[in-house]
């Protein structure tokens, strides 16, 4: 993209990247750049290997080739459990919450991050171990209210709606305190009036939660609604960048999606 | 949940301290104490299988291996009491830090499989390294305390439960200290949702093998005091005998939580007491015990008087969710 | 040189003997992802029944064989109805519970009805030694291992020719697709199962003509199929034979240059090695994905 950059250095840059699973190319040569501050869009047809960038990102698969950098950090190939101690969380497309534990417990448990402590520590607990405690249970309070789910405080997550349960993903994420937040099919399975809500829900997140939001998504409203730039991919590549509406009118995307000429 | 265990662990503590008090018979001494001996062992046992979530059948190696250690470090070395029993955990922690290395990386059956490999490999040693271990004759004559040397039978039971106690209570302490701290938390996430785990900054296998060693360590005690309390030490320590024993206790009494397998020490070994003439009729009733827990009772009687306990409390309001029938075990 | 012929010899007679009695583990674990614990009591039922209808009703081997198959086959039938079915689909767990269960029900029973003591079971054919070059083996030996060769081919054969060895594979492969294409996938793994229990019960039978009964041996011979299986790969059918006659192999020599009491070892050794180095068994080419 020729775009004149807003700001100095993105805080998440992929260069390259690409992946094959036994001669299948699932994502190639993708770049892209997420700035601080931005809700940034990443969208395609069925297939067209978007969790499978989240999950190169994210380190749960390991690129064939390219680099991942994090607010100035090469990531590329670490174990996700270091990538989300830099800063970088996602959520899942399937449903991912601990389904026997309430819905404070989930959010509690989120919160790993904050309340990491020595085996000593554990055993022969010190002022600073129950603050610590005290102040990640203020935190997910805090947490649950926020996403719109202080009824279901102590309610198991096998209990929840399927809406709740995505709120109760974003506030898992949440929990471990992210600079980015990455989030895979947030609103699927939600209808229009709770993805409307759920859109709300995450601008309001931006800024006061976290510095950016990547969204896999295929509610096109919402993306429309709640991104500031978005991405177009299709079997593997990227087809088209922008501002939303740009990238809405691009007889390319449209191609993609209506699936014509596919040659 | 928490409030409600601490509450239960203490209350149970003060009447375990009062028992002997309270009982003047040796045989009543002699059951409190192997359920003391038991309390431990399924507690250590449920650190693996209640909060990572692994199902291990060679949990006998870490009993083994501390029952051997204290009765070694007593026999050739003249430790005292005091010094053999904490050395037997952490020895079997050591062992345990090295067996969880390769172990842990395995899930499912393969990880049933090669902790039970491990056990009986160290159940093949110890009969067959006569040098260490004296081999099938076993090590006997176990030192016991200088103190005991003039005190009556009754005296020495009393004060073999309160050093059984001691470690019980010294057990549910770690125990509790670990689960209910960012370290138990992380490992029941772990057993839910190793995605999650990892996406929110944990690393699967630290907190599996904390949970595992500190299994390891405390079942290392629960072998020191075996090794004094019975003054011999045979290969017999590494058997399935055992294992039935603390699978049986932890699965009836609920795995994951910290009561369940105190509750779980307490019904088998009376039972085992009560069966203690019919050998073979005690083991095929366990059998269908262990059927009978998997089919009607998955979360042993704790997760049963949980699940009450919830649906009364949802009652009154809540029509509307009565629907959701699923159950709320782990996958 | 000919005492290292002879331990080759017995060690891939006893080989095959580990290739059949693993097989129905192995079975079990590739149609059904039920790890079966309670194989090694199937087995050795296979060998008390064999023992109660050769010494009390008087069958000669071949009848009692066909009267264990029938029996056992029924029996595995049910635990799959009335235990397996109950858990199916809630993972692995409950199915390993369930199994040791029933292991330790079953071996304990069995002690309770007829004891401790070994029980003979008249062999088919006489114990006769055979002379192969320097090689000493019994005729016993030699029809068990033929014995065991066909058994493996007929399950093959099961498994790959047969109307109900294709719905074995179909629901393997996808229980949904298989019960949408009018499979009654309930009766499959009941058969399944019931399969897996007769290979076990009917090696049971034909050991126990040459060894002998051990009631409380099952915890025994279900390590040794666990090592056959492990090392071979669960759910591959080559992989337990190769994988027995690599255990048996390894026993044979070990027991005979290194310490012949503690041969048991060797097998669990190679399980600690072969899930250290290769988890999914010497030949598969199995990879985990996130």
């Amino acid at each position: 993209m020729s775009e004149v950059q807003n700001f100095p250095t993105p805080m998440l840059s992929v260069r390259g990247l690409c992946k094959t699973f036994g001669g299948l190319k699932a994502v190639q040569d993708i770049d892209l750049d997420v700035n601080s501050g931005e809700v940034f869009g990443l969208i395609g047809p069925n297939g067209a290997g978007k969790t499978t960038c989240f999950n190169l990102i994210t380190g749960f698969y390991t690129p064939t080739a390219g680099r991942v950098t994090f607010q100035g950090h090469d990531i590329t190939g670490h174990s996700p459990y270091r990538i989300a101690r830099r800063g970088l969380v996602r959520s899942f497309q399937k449903t991912n919450v601990l389904k026997a534990l309430s819905v404070f417990e989930n959010v509690l448990a989120g919160h790993y991050l904050s309340t990491r402590q020595t085996l000593l520590a554990t055993f022969f607990p010190h002022a600073g171990v129950s603050r610590a405690e005290r102040e990640a249970r203020d935190s997910a309070a805090r947490i649950v209210e926020l996403m719109g789910l202080a009824a279901r405080m102590d309610t198991p997550a096998f209990r929840l709606s399927c809406g709740e349960l995505r709120l109760l993903e974003v506030a898992v994420a949440l929990a471990a305190k992210p600079a980015l937040l990455m989030l895979d099919e947030p609103a699927a399975g939600l209808n229009s009036q709770e993805a409307m809500r759920f859109g709300s829900i995450l601008k309001s997140l931006r800024r006061s939660e976290v510095e950016s939001i990547v969204l896999v998504e295929h509610n096109m409203s919402l993306v429309m609604e709640v991104c500031d730039r978005v991405m177009v991919m299709h079997f593997g590549s990227k087809l088209a960048e922008g501002r939303p509406e740009q990238v809405k009118n691009d007889p390319q995307v449209i191609e993609a999606y209506l699936g014509r000429a596919r040659a | 949940m928490m409030i409600l265990e601490r509450n239960t662990l203490l209350i149970m503590a003060v009447l375990a301290a009062l028992f002997p008090l309270l009982v003047g018979n040796q045989y009543a001494l002699h059951i409190g104490i192997m359920v003391l001996f038991y309390a431990v062992l399924a507690t250590s046992l449920n650190l693996i299988v209640g909060y990572v979530g692994e199902f291990s059948l060679g949990h006998t190696a870490f009993l083994g291996l501390g029952a051997y250690a204290a009765a070694l470090l007593s026999l050739r070395m003249g430790l005292p009491i005091w010094a053999t029993i904490p050395l037997a955990g952490v020895i079997s922690a050591l062992f345990g830090a090295a067996i969880g290395a390769i172990t842990l990386r395995l899930r499912g059956p393969y990880f049933v499989i090669i902790t039970l490999a491990f056990a009986e490999v160290l159940r093949i040693i110890a009969n067959n390294w006569m040098g260490l271990t004296n081999g099938p004759m076993g090590l006997s004559g176990v030192v016991q305390p200088a103190l005991l040397a003039d005190a009556s039978p009754l005296a020495a039971k009393r004060f073999y439960f309160y050093l059984a106690l001691a470690i019980a209570v010294v057990a549910l302490y770690l125990a509790y200290r670990f689960v209910y701290s960012n370290n138990g938390r992380a490992a029941v996430t772990v057993r839910e949702n190793r995605y999650v785990a990892q996406s929110v900054g944990i690393q699967p296998f630290a907190y599996a093998m904390r949970a595992f060693v500190l299994g390891a360590f405390l079942a290392g005690l629960a072998g020191g005091f075996y090794a004094h309390y019975i003054t011999f030490v045979g290969a017999n320590v590494f058997g399935f005998a055992f294992m039935v024993s603390m699978i049986i206790m932890v699965l009836i009494g609920g795995k994951g939580t910290l009561v369940g397998p105190l509750v779980g020490a307490l019904l088998i070994t009376v039972l085992n007491e009560y069966l203690r003439e019919f050998q073979e009729l005690r083991m095929s009733l366990f059998g269908l015990i262990v059927i009978g827990v998997v089919l009607f009772l998955p979360n042993g009687l704790m997760g049963f008087l949980n699940l009450r306990r919830e649906r009364r409390r949802a009652t009154p309001a809540a029509a509307a969710e009565s629907h959701a029938e699923a159950p709320g075990g782990s996958a | 040189m000919d005492m290292l012929l002879q331990f080759v010899a017995n060690g891939l007679v006893s080989g095959s003997f580990y290739a059949l009695s693993a097989l129905g583990l192995t079975l079990i674990f590739g149609l059904m992802r039920v790890v079966n614990f309670a194989h090694g009591e199937f087995y050795m039922l296979g060998g008390v029944l064999g023992w109660f209808v050769t010494t009390y009703l008087g069958l000669n081997f071949f009848v009692g064989l066909v009267v264990v198959v029938v029996a056992m086959a029924a029996f595995g039938w049910l635990v799959d109805r009335f235990l397996i079915e109950r858990v199916r689909d809630q993972g692995e767990e409950p199915s390993i519970l369930l199994t040791i269960g029933l292991s330790i029900f079953l071996t304990n029973s069995a002690l309770l009805v007829v004891g401790t003591a070994p029980l003979n079971i008249a062999g088919a054919v006489p114990n006769a030694p055979v002379f192969l070059g320097p090689v000493v083996l019994t005729q016993m030996r030699l029809f068990a291992v033929a014995a065991c060769a066909v058994l493996i081919l007929a399950a093959y054969l099961l498994i790959r020719h047969t109307r109900l060895g294709r719905a074995m594979r179909a629901t393997f492969q996808d229980p949904m697709a298989a019960r949408l294409a009018g499979i009654k996938t309930a009766y499959v793994y009941a058969s399944t199962f019931a399969l897996g229990t007769v290979l076990a019960a009917s090696s049971g039978m034909l050991l126990g003509s040459i060894y002998s009964v051990q009631v409380s041996g099952g915890g025994l011979i279900s390590l040794k199929a666990f090592v056959v299986v492990i090392l071979g790969g669960m759910g591959s059918f080559a992989g337990a034979i190769v994988g027995g006659l690599i255990l048996g192999l390894a026993e044979a020599l070990w027991g005979g240059y290194v310490s012949s009491g503690t041969v048991d070892v060797i097998g669990f050794l190679i399980v600690i090695l072969t899930l250290i180095f290769k988890p999914y068994g010497l030949f598969s080419t199995q990879v985990e994905r996130a």
